[in-house]
């Protein structure tokens, strides 16, 4: 019993950091733009099937289909800002705020995103069969016997490595400097000559492309299918209000409770009910604390 | 005088009441199928307006109401049953017990706003679908897990809300629509409509000026859940079947909504006008490429709420009746100094 309580704890942790990884843009851009992105599942869908079309025509594996697929998911998250986000934001400018607007739009941006993939691919679950997905890691110490493919391995250090390179971009670099001055006040931001409309581009585009990072450890290993996109993002905004909205370790640290959380409870009762245990857990947390663990308002 | 009054009560109202009188009279001489289509229509426009009570006037976008329309047909349903009682008294018990959960859960979640508040209701309406997919039981009452409930037919009996042919339950959801349409109206002129129009633009200065947020939020919720728990029963009762899996899922609550906002919020006959425009389109579609396209009025609902959102805020309600206004005017001809007031000048 203790066994397999402690090999459903590894399991969630290694879940909870690809959740981690997913989490980190939405994560960012809420953090930046103020924008509750729920186009942020359809885009993680959409990268997916990227490296599926990639892998299936080029036979090109996911983890080097990254340095096509992130600049492509790149440009599309500041055409998003762009094109959608940044017009309604100058509307709003003087006028009445109607933060719901610019919910709304993600939120017809995603539904039109998932079920356009939905009339093209079907809802067939496709699998990409790379090496790394069938490769297994295997511990045994004794009776303890721990199996798992290294694709969820890699899935859950790449959610540290995208963090890590977001928080460096946002704290340590001069493009950063100007995110977080955008942040923390656009109309201050703005009269010391920062572009705002472009650095929320590239803040968006920043956290779309650390989806399509995390796109790629997912699609090694888990199905790629027009639902994936509504699963994993409904997922991510617990995670992230659980960590807080727009903290980076947060979002890392939500995924890892979110994980295990679901893996452990899972030993419990069925599985599928064990995920209401990770909705009763972001209620109460919210009921609690709104703000989150590690959320300070306003900062990134 | 009194020929000049009519003449204004009549006048930029043309379209609306010839739209009202379609609705009406059209489905009597259509084939079934069409028939299924004005169903949808107004079933669809039933539950966008009672999502708009709470919603369109307060503010706050709910992601779950699919909940409560699911609470509305499971506990009907469960009644005629198990309990042998008629829907028609059911649905007054399901409305009662939908409208108190209404408010145990809109107690808490009233405090969160924006985007917490969505993301609870989201996350309310994932948690009861999950709930009762999984359970075969609740406090002793056999809900059925996720096989859902099904009822037998038994032919054409008014007392157990079963009719034979589509134009009878056509009926009686105009009659839902009505009662529906006349209840926002009345909110809507009322003191009650009047507060939770201040809430909505400055909830601070409501709040100064003496108004209890937590308290008119939660009437307006108790009354939304009240009415869409009718239209829960409808669907069990017209479909013969509720499926946990379709009637409290993500994909019915954002419908709902999506229906409404691009109708226009906050508007008396928006909703209904939205569940017009989209509801026959996407059937239309799915119709013909639904087969080989599988998502596509999905696809259609999410396309219409981003042109909504970028381009008409307000939903399509002004727009559609500045659009006829002018028109009857161009047709009628009637005089040009009131056109300009009725015609453009809404805002």
């Amino acid at each position: 019993m203790l066994d397999s309580v402690l090999l459903a704890f590894i399991y969630g942790i290694l879940q909870g950091g690809a959740y981690g990884a997913i989490a980190l843009g939405l994560s960012v851009i809420f953090g930046v733009t103020r924008v509750t992105n729920f186009a942020h599942g359809a885009m993680l869908m959409l990268s997916t099937f990227l490296y599926y079309e990639l892998y299936t025509r080029f036979g090109i594996d996911p983890y080097l289909g990254l340095l096509i697929v992130t600049p492509i998911l790149y440009f599309l998250g500041m055409a998003t800002q762009k094109r959608l986000i940044t017009p309604l934001l100058k509307k709003e400018r003087g006028t009445t705020q109607d933060p719901a607007s610019l919910l709304l739009i993600t939120l017809g941006l995603g539904y039109a995103i998932n079920n356009l993939f939905m009339m093209i691919y079907g809802s067939d679950y496709k699998t990409i069969p790379t090496a790394a997905s069938k490769s297994y890691l295997t511990i045994e110490v004794g009776d303890f016997l721990f199996t798992t493919q290294w694709a969820r391995i890699i899935a859950f250090f790449a959610a540290f490595v995208i963090g890590i390179t977001l928080w460096f971009i946002i704290n340590k670099t001069e493009l950063g400097k100007r995110i977080r001055a955008v942040s923390q006040n656009r109309d201050a931001a703005a009269i010391c000559g920062v572009d705002v409309y472009k650095t929320y581009a590239i803040a968006f585009g920043l956290g779309i492309a650390a989806v399509a990072v995390a796109g790629a450890c997912l699609s090694e290993y888990y199905f790629v299918q027009p639902q994936v996109g509504t699963l994993f993002g409904t997922k991510s905004f617990l995670i992230v209000v659980l960590g807080g909205l727009g903290s980076i370790p947060g979002a890392i640290l939500g995924g890892l409770i979110f994980g295990v959380v679901e893996s452990v409870g899972a030993q419990f009762i069925t599985s599928s009910a064990s995920s209401m245990l990770t909705f009763i857990l972001f209620m109460i947390m919210l009921f609690l604390k709104p703000s989150g663990l590690l959320g300070k308002g306003g900062k990134v | 005088m009194n020929t000049t009054e009519r003449t204004n009560f009549f006048q930029g109202k043309i379209f609306a009441i010839l739209g009202v009188l379609i609705l009406l009279v059209v489905p009597n001489f259509v084939s079934t199928n069409v028939q299924i289509v004005f169903i949808l229509i107004l079933f669809y426009g039933l539950c966008a307006s009672c999502w708009n009570i709470v919603c369109g006037f307060v503010g706050e976008l709910s992601l779950g109401h699919a909940v409560f329309l699911g609470f509305g047909a499971y506990i009907s349903t469960l009644l005629l049953m198990d309990g042998s009682l008629s829907p028609w008294v059911g649905m007054f018990i399901a409305a009662i017990i939908t409208a108190a959960f209404g408010v145990i859960v809109g107690l808490p979640c009233f405090r969160l706003h924006g985007p917490y508040f969505a993301l609870t209701t989201i996350a309310l309406g994932e948690l009861i679908r999950i709930f009762v997919e999984n359970n075969e039981k609740v406090f002793g009452i056999n809900i059925r897990g996720a096989m859902g409930l099904v009822l037998k037919q038994t032919g054409n009996q008014f007392i157990a809300f079963e009719f034979a042919n589509k134009i009878t339950y056509y009926y009686v959801l105009v009659a839902f629509v009505a009662v529906t349409i006349l209840v926002t109206w009345l909110i809507k002129n009322s003191k009650l409509g009047y507060y939770l129009t201040a809430i909505k633009s400055d909830p601070d200065a409501a709040e100064s000026l003496g108004i209890k947020l937590t308290k008119y939020k939660l009437i307006a919720m108790a009354i939304s859940c009240f009415m869409i728990s009718f239209a829960g029963t409808f669907y069990a009762q017209y479909f013969r079947y509720v499926g946990p899996t379709r009637i409290f899922s993500h994909d019915m609550s954002v419908q709902i909504a999506l229906i409404a906002l691009v109708g226009g919020q906050g508007t008396v006959f928006g909703p209904l006008l939205g569940a017009c425009l989209l509801v026959p389109i996407t059937e239309f579609l799915s119709e013909e490429f639904g087969g080989t396209m599988p998502g596509l009025h999905l696809f259609i609902y999410g396309i219409m709420m981003v042109l909504v959102v970028l381009y008409m805020p307000q939903g399509i309600y002004k727009n559609v009746t500045g659009f006829f206004k002018k028109l009857e005017y161009k047709i009628f001809g009637w005089d040009k100094a009131n056109r300009k007031s009725i015609g453009k000048g809404v805002k």
